[in-house]
């Protein structure tokens, strides 16, 4: 019961960031200083005949003063009616829902990723602190955050498709979530959109085969955004527990190392870790707009890139705030969870 | 005792090593400042603007070290050129986000009227990722390169006051604060000339990572779109218009992206330094 309390507390609360962020993503679209509101409906070039526009600005309740707009604003938000997209000739909620499989299937992949390089990292650099393996990890660690994303993403094509392929060696596809020919040959009826979960259900091993390979370099480049972050706070925790008397205690009755670390300390100490991934998630959104761009990967990034080609302001706005939301769920999910697997968590 | 005394001599070995790695990542940064900073003095403007397709996509060679562009312009030149538009955004950004975030910090500490307010306009802010934020920003103002800027400082200047505010709460309940308290001296007095000077290194500290950060962030931003255009040389619209060419011709690529992980790497090794030597837990 308690813990239920402590839900409905927390929903209130990130109820309250989201009007914040409905605000903001306002004042964007209509408070903004020498902007015209309508600005974001007009294609570069294409004006609109003055009807259209005496409609439009109706529609938009821009005859309206500022808070009665926003009062409209966030009713239409609510009803699910984000506005319509020129880049996708969709509604913007439509287009960003219809490819948020492909997001989510690069984002998990990659914070997989840089979990299964950085736990282990950062339990060597702890362990071996101020030793060759601690500055080792961490000469590496400063490497990776300082690696622009878009340009390792292709470094990554040159050197795993291009050259691969003219020394003859196997090749990693470049671009896209699957092969054309693959999804020709075999193609998958979609259940829920995750192509490698799809396949699998579907039995169409072909299918897996081509998104698994297409998925590995965008994924590995896009892991390397969370991968400091992840070891810093792994090593950082690890030290921190590698001081209580209970380690201590294990290692004096004469249990390996090995199974202290992994038994005992590991334990106690990945926490910090999974508490960051909702803000790790939403680093890895920000970069997956640059990551899905090299890639062509056809995710929600690659679209409100499109969208800034195209001065699609409505688009770029609605993805802001779909991004936002997904960052308060996200973070929500984690503290839940927390709640509910460490009893010492007091609600 | 022993013991004691050989831990000692490792953490201070471990923190002359980084130092020496700070040192080092000093020495490349300054050099890149005096680069970029004389770039537009030694290179003559005709360099970008003079179109000659016979020299296009010319492979590195003792005249062009990094080859030629699809416009048959010498890449050396352009990447050098580049360095003072990235280095003085990014340097320009992170400092009016610092000021921004240090006046704002220090009045939402000190004053408790200020606080919840600051506070909550600062939780909307951090719900974005940074470069989503800066990403609508930009697109509402128009794509330009004042305006990208523009809207990375608004995205940065809530990091800054959220430290600044932690660091002015606890500097508040010091002895000093309150005898000039006492004394009747002037609170904006009090807050400018005492507790700031007082307060600010740690913050501070987070500034030369988050000049790297800021550099790559309007790299990438650039390189989907936010770029400068062909005349203006920047590292990340240069490399979006050399990925046409990215089989044929990565020097294009390689080069500009280069320069942009050099530099980000020598402001990572100076702020893993700075970090340190102002993190107040790890003094001793």
């Amino acid at each position: 019961m308690r813990l239920l309390g402590y839900i409905v507390r927390r929903l209130a609360g990130l109820a309250l960031v989201l009007l914040g962020v409905s605000i903001l993503v306002f004042v964007l679209l209509r408070g903004m200083p020498g902007v015209d509101p309508l600005s974001a409906y007009i294609t570069p070039g294409l004006p609109m005949s003055q009807e259209a526009l005496k409609g439009l600005r109706g529609e938009l309740h821009l005859d309206q003063p500022l808070p009665v707009q926003y009062f409209y604003y966030v009713a239409d938000l609510l009803r699910g009616d984000w506005g319509y997209s020129r880049t996708a000739a969709q509604p913007v909620i439509q287009a960003l829902l219809e490819r948020l499989p492909a997001t989510v299937e690069l984002a998990v992949a990659a914070v997989l990723l840089s979990t299964a390089i950085g736990v282990p990292a950062g339990i060597v650099a702890a362990v071996h602190r101020d030793r060759a393996p601690d500055i080792a990890v961490r000469v590496v660690s400063i490497t990776g955050i300082s690696f622009p994303v878009f340009w390792l993403g292709i470094l990554l094509q040159l050197v795993f498709f291009y050259y691969a392929g003219q020394l003859g060696l196997p090749t990693l596809p470049s671009r896209g979530r699957v092969d054309d020919l693959d999804a020709l040959t075999n193609p998958l009826a979609p259940v829920t959109g995750f192509y490698l979960i799809d396949s699998l259900i579907r039995g169409n091993l072909a299918f897996f085969a081509s998104a698994l390979a297409h998925l590995v370099l965008p994924a590995f480049a896009l892991s390397l955004i969370g991968l400091a972050t992840v070891v810093r706070i792994m090593r950082a925790s690890m030290l921190e527990v590698l001081r209580q008397d209970y380690i201590l205690l294990a290692r004096s009755k004469g249990l390996p190392l090995r199974t202290v670390l992994l038994r005992h300390a590991l334990r106690n100490a990945i926490t910090p870790v999974l508490t960051t991934a909702g803000t790790t998630l939403g680093i890895l959104l920000g970069g997956a707009v640059v990551v899905e761009t090299v890639f062509s990967w056809p995710g929600i990034g690659r679209l409100a890139a499109q969208g800034i080609l195209n001065n699609d302001a409505v688009l770029v706005v609605g993805f802001t705030l779909f991004v936002a939301t997904m960052m308060v769920l996200v973070n929500l999910a984690v503290d839940i969870l927390y709640a509910v697997v460490d009893p010492r968590v007091r609600y | 005792m022993a013991a004691a005394i050989a831990g000692g001599a490792i953490s201070t070995l471990g923190l002359l090593r980084r130092n020496k790695l700070a040192m080092l990542g000093a020495g490349v940064f300054l050099a890149l400042l005096v680069v970029g900073a004389l770039a537009p003095y030694l290179i003559p403007a005709s360099v970008v603007r003079d179109v000659r397709f016979e020299n296009k996509l010319a492979p590195p060679d003792a005249q062009h070290w990094f080859g030629t562009d699809d416009y048959g312009r010498d890449v050396f030149s352009m990447v050098l050129l580049a360095a003072n538009l990235d280095l003085s955004a990014s340097i320009g950004i992170i400092a009016a986000a610092t000021l921004i975030g240090v006046v704002l910090g220090a009045l939402a500490g000190f004053v408790p009227r200020l606080d919840q307010p600051l506070m909550r306009i600062t939780d909307i802010f951090l719900s974005v990722p940074n470069l989503v934020l800066a990403m609508a920003i930009a697109a509402v103002l128009g794509r330009s390169v004042t305006n990208l800027s523009i809207a990375l400082v608004f995205v940065w200047w809530p990091i800054y006051c959220r430290l600044m505010r932690g660091q002015v709460l606890s500097e508040r309940e010091k002895l000093y604060v309150k005898a000039l308290q006492v004394l009747g001296v002037d609170r904006l007095r009090i807050i400018f000339r005492h507790v700031i000077p007082n307060a600010i290194f740690p913050v501070i500290a987070r500034a030369p990572a988050d000049v790297g950060l800021v550099l790559i962030t309007m790299a990438a931003l650039s390189y989907i779109g936010f770029g400068p255009g062909p005349y203006v040389p920047e590292w990340g619209s240069l490399i979006a218009s050399g990925q046409a060419y990215i089989f044929q011709a990565p020097w294009l690529v390689i080069f500009p992206g280069a320069a942009i992980f050099l530099t980000s790497l020598s402001l990572n090794l100076i702020g893993d330094w700075a970090r340190d030597a102002f993190d107040p837990r790890l003094r001793s």
